[in-house]
C-alpha cells in the first residue's frame, strides 16, 4: 500500500490529479484513519500549525519550503483547504495522501469550507466537474469531510479550531461529545467551532476587540462575536494557554488578539492571487516555544497559470 | 519572533510605468504622452493615472478607521486610485476607496439576514431564551427587529454584551459612491455639486469602435467574502481611446439565497476634436454620467425563473450579464458634468 501511495503522493506534488479510481481508494484508506480519531485531536509538540490554503497548492509547495516537508516536520491544518483558487483538487488530494501515509506526522482538521453546500458556491464543485467530467470525486471528498476532527489540542495547552468558541461549549470536553460526522449544521457548537468570525461565530478581527467583552450577536442575524473575557475565561477553565485558529485573512499572516491568548494564523499568501498579502505558519517546538515563519506567494514561474494581468478590454 | 526565509519582505511594484496597460504608438499618434511619475497617460487636455496597490495591513487599516469612525471595515481594503483630471479648470474626478466607505457609512441601510438567519435564530432561542431577531420572511430580512431580549445565561457565567447586539451596521458595504469630485480651488475638498440631470447619453457606438486602446487599467477599491456568505467588491475599469475615455465603476454584492445588487456607474467623455465632440469651436467640455441600479432576490429571480443559484453569480461580470439577460427591473440615472 504505501509504495502505491508513494507513486500518488509523486504525482500529486506535481500538481497533476489522481484518477478517479485512486481517488475513491485514497478516501476509503482516510476514512479507515480518520474514523479513529477524536473530536479534539491530542497532538504532542513539536508542530507546526498552518491557516487556510484553499487551494492555492504552489503556495502550499512554498510552505512545505519554508516549514520543512512533511514527513520530518509534523503539521497541523486547521481546516479550509478547498475552494477559491484553482487547485483545490491537488490541495486537498495531497494532504489527504500524505494523512493517509503519515497519520502520526500530519493532522487535518474541518474548516467550513469542507462542507457540501459551500464548495457548491465557492469553487470545488466546479473544480471537480471540471478536471473529472463528474462530481463523483466532490462526492468522495466531502464524504470524507465529514469524518475531518473539529479541533486539535497540543500537549493540552494550544487548543486549534478553524473558527472559534461557542456559547454553548464552556470546556473542551464538550467538544468531544459532539457527533461530528455529518454535514456542518447551521447552528450549534460543532457550526460554532467552524464558522467563527464568520456565519456564525464571529470574532471581530479589528473591531478593538479588546473593547469587546462577553457574546454579542452578528447583524447577520446568525452568529456570536465574544470578546476578550469569554476567550480568557475559556482558556482558564480548560487549562489552555492558547487559542490557535485560521479563517480570517490577516495582510501580516498572523495576529495576536486577546492579550496573546488567541492567535489567527493565515496560511494563503497573496490570497485570491491578488490581495498581496503575506502568509505565516506557527512553528511550535517541544517546549511550546513560538516562531511565526512568514511567507510569500510562490514565484510566478513556477506556477502552472500565469498571474493575472488586466489586458485592454472593450469594456462597456 | 518573526522570519522572512529566502527571499527577504514583499517587494513593492517597480516604479515606472506598466506598458502592459499602454499603447505607446498609439499614444504618440493622439499627442499624448505617458505620466513619468505613474501608472497613466496625459492627452486630449486630460491626465488620467491609476495606482494600483495591495490590501491595506493593520497600520493603514487602523487609521482608516479612526477617519471614518467605524470599526467595522470589509477585511480586503485597496489603497488603489484611480483620477481623471481636466487640466484646463483643474477640476479631477477621484475614485478611492475611504471616499466609498465614508458614502456607506452615510447610506447606513439596515443590514440583511443570511439564508440560515431563521434556522439559526430557532436554535440560538431554544438554547439561550427570546429576543433574537428572526428572519420570518423575505421581507423581514431587510430590517433588524429590536426586541426586549429575555436571555438565559450563558454557561460558565459569561455575559451577553448589549452594545453588541445594538450594532446593527450593514455589513455588505453597499455604497451610494459614484466618484468624488475635487476642484483645484477648493484645495481638493471632495465635493458632490457640479452634476446635473442631463439629456446626454454615453456613445455607445464609439465605444465600440476598434480604436486602439491608448490606456488601460482595472483595480479594486474594497471587496468582502461576507465571511463566506456571499461575495460583494467595489470594483473600477478605465480605458483611454484617441477619441473618448471612458470609466465602469461597479459595486457588486451577493449574499447567497437572499439578495443581488449591482449598482453600476459608467463616465463617458468625448474628447475635444473628436467628431461632433463638445468643446471644438470653444464650448463647454462635458462628462456625461449614466448610473444604473438593479437589485433582486433569489425569490424574486426564481419567480421569475432566471437563474436562481448563488453560483451562476460568480462575479460582477458574470452576474451583470446574467442580470442584463434576465431583465430585471433597472433605476436608470443621467448626469452630465460641465467643465
Amino acid at each position: 500500500m504505501s509504495s502505491d501511495l508513494d507513486v500518488m503522493i509523486e504525482t500529486l506534488r506535481r500538481c497533476e490529479v489522481l484518477k478517479e479510481s485512486e481517488v475513491k481508494w485514497l478516501c476509503g484508506k482516510a476514512m479507515e484513519v480518520l474514523v479513529e480519531e477524536s473530536n479534539v485531536q491530542r497532538i504532542d509538540s513539536p508542530v507546526t500549525i498552518c491557516g487556510d490554503i484553499h487551494g492555492q497548492f504552489y503556495d502550499l509547495v512554498e510552505l512545505f519550503k519554508v516549514g520543512g516537508d512533511c514527513p520530518q516536520t509534523n503539521y497541523l491544518f486547521m481546516g479550509d483547504f478547498v475552494d477559491r483558487g484553482f487547485y483545490s483538487v491537488e490541495t486537498f488530494l495531497l494532504l489527504l495522501a500524505l494523512k493517509v501515509r503519515y497519520p502520526d506526522r500530519i493532522y487535518l482538521i474541518r474548516g467550513n469550507h469542507e462542507s457540501r453546500q459551500i464548495t457548491q458556491v465557492y469553487g470545488f464543485y466546479d473544480e471537480c466537474l471540471r478536471k473529472y467530467g463528474s462530481v463523483n470525486v466532490w462526492r468522495y471528498c466531502t464524504d470524507i469531510f465529514d469524518y475531518l476532527s473539529l479541533s486539535a489540542l497540543v500537549d493540552n495547552r494550544i487548543l486549534c479550531v478553524h473558527g472559534g468558541l461557542s456559547p454553548t461549549i464552556t470546556s473542551v470536553d464538550q467538544i468531544r461529545t459532539i457527533d461530528r460526522k455529518q454535514e456542518v449544521p447551521h447552528d450549534g457548537a460543532m457550526c460554532d467551532l467552524l464558522w467563527s468570525g464568520a456565519f456564525y461565530t464571529l470574532v471581530p478581527i479589528r473591531p478593538h476587540p479588546e473593547d469587546v467583552t462577553g457574546w454579542g450577536l452578528s447583524p447577520r442575524g446568525a452568529g456570536y462575536l465574544f470578546g476578550g473575557d469569554v476567550c480568557h475565561q475559556f482558556n482558564r477553565t480548560n487549562g489552555v494557554d492558547l487559542i490557535a485558529r485560521a479563517h480570517q485573512l490577516v495582510m501580516e499572516g498572523y495576529k495576536w488578539m486577546f492579550d496573546e491568548e488567541l492567535v489567527t494564523v493565515w496560511s494563503a499568501p497573496n490570497y485570491c492571487y491578488r490581495c498581496g498579502n503575506v502568509a505565516a505558519i506557527l512553528e511550535l517546538d517541544e517546549h511550546l516555544e513560538k516562531n511565526f515563519k512568514v511567507f510569500e506567494a510562490a514565484p510566478s514561474e513556477s506556477r502552472g497559470v500565469p498571474a493575472k494581468k488586466a489586458a485592454p478590454d472593450y469594456f462597456l | 519572533m518573526t522570519s522572512f526565509p529566502g527571499r527577504g519582505p514583499p517587494a513593492s511594484r517597480p516604479p515606472g510605468i506598466d506598458s502592459d496597460k499602454c499603447d505607446m504608438r498609439a499614444l504618440a499618434k493622439a499627442g499624448g504622452e505617458f505620466l513619468e511619475a505613474g501608472n497613466g497617460v496625459r492627452v486630449g487636455g486630460w491626465r488620467v493615472e491609476t495606482k494600483t496597490t495591495p490590501i491595506l495591513g493593520k497600520e493603514r487599516l487602523d487609521a482608516l478607521e479612526a477617519s471614518l469612525g467605524t470599526s467595522h471595515l470589509p477585511e480586503m481594503v485597496f489603497g488603489s486610485r484611480l483620477d481623471l483630471t481636466h487640466e484646463a479648470s483643474g477640476t479631477t474626478i477621484h475614485f478611492n476607496a475611504e471616499c466609498a466607505l465614508r458614502e456607506w457609512l452615510e447610506e447606513g441601510l439596515p443590514p440583511l439576514k443570511v439564508a440560515a438567519a431563521a434556522v439559526w435564530a430557532r436554535g440560538h432561542e431554544r438554547r439561550f431564551g427570546g429576543g433574537m431577531p428572526g428572519a420570518r420572511s423575505a421581507a423581514d430580512r431587510f430590517a433588524v427587529e429590536k426586541t426586549e431580549k429575555k436571555k438565559k445565561p450563558i454557561p460558565g457565567g459569561a455575559a451577553w454584551d448589549e452594545r453588541e447586539d445594538a450594532e446593527a451596521y450593514d455589513w455588505t458595504f453597499t455604497t451610494p459612491y459614484r466618484g468624488s469630485l475635487m476642484t483645484r480651488a477648493d484645495g481638493g475638498a471632495p465635493s458632490a455639486s457640479g452634476w446635473t440631470p442631463t439629456e446626454l447619453r454615453v456613445d455607445r457606438g464609439m465605444l465600440m469602435e476598434r480604436d486602439p486602446i491608448l490606456f488601460f487599467d482595472e483595480l479594486t477599491l474594497y471587496e468582502s467574502e461576507l465571511d463566506d456568505n456571499g461575495e460583494m467588491s467595489v470594483t473600477l475599469k478605465v480605458r483611454v481611446m484617441p477619441k473618448c475615455w471612458y470609466v465602469l465603476l461597479r459595486h457588486w454584492m451577493r449574499v447567497d439565497g437572499v439578495l443581488l445588487r449591482l449598482r453600476e456607474t459608467r463616465l463617458f467623455h468625448k474628447m475635444v476634436g473628436a467628431e461632433g465632440a463638445a468643446g471644438a469651436a470653444g464650448t463647454a467640455v462635458v462628462v456625461v454620467r449614466e448610473s444604473a441600479r438593479r437589485e433582486e432576490t433569489f425569490e424574486g429571480l426564481r419567480a421569475r425563473g432566471a437563474p436562481c443559484e448563488p453560483g451562476q453569480y460568480p462575479n460582477a461580470e458574470e452576474a451583470a450579464s446574467v442580470l442584463l439577460a434576465a431583465g430585471g427591473p433597472v433605476a436608470m440615472e443621467h448626469h452630465a458634468l460641465t467643465l
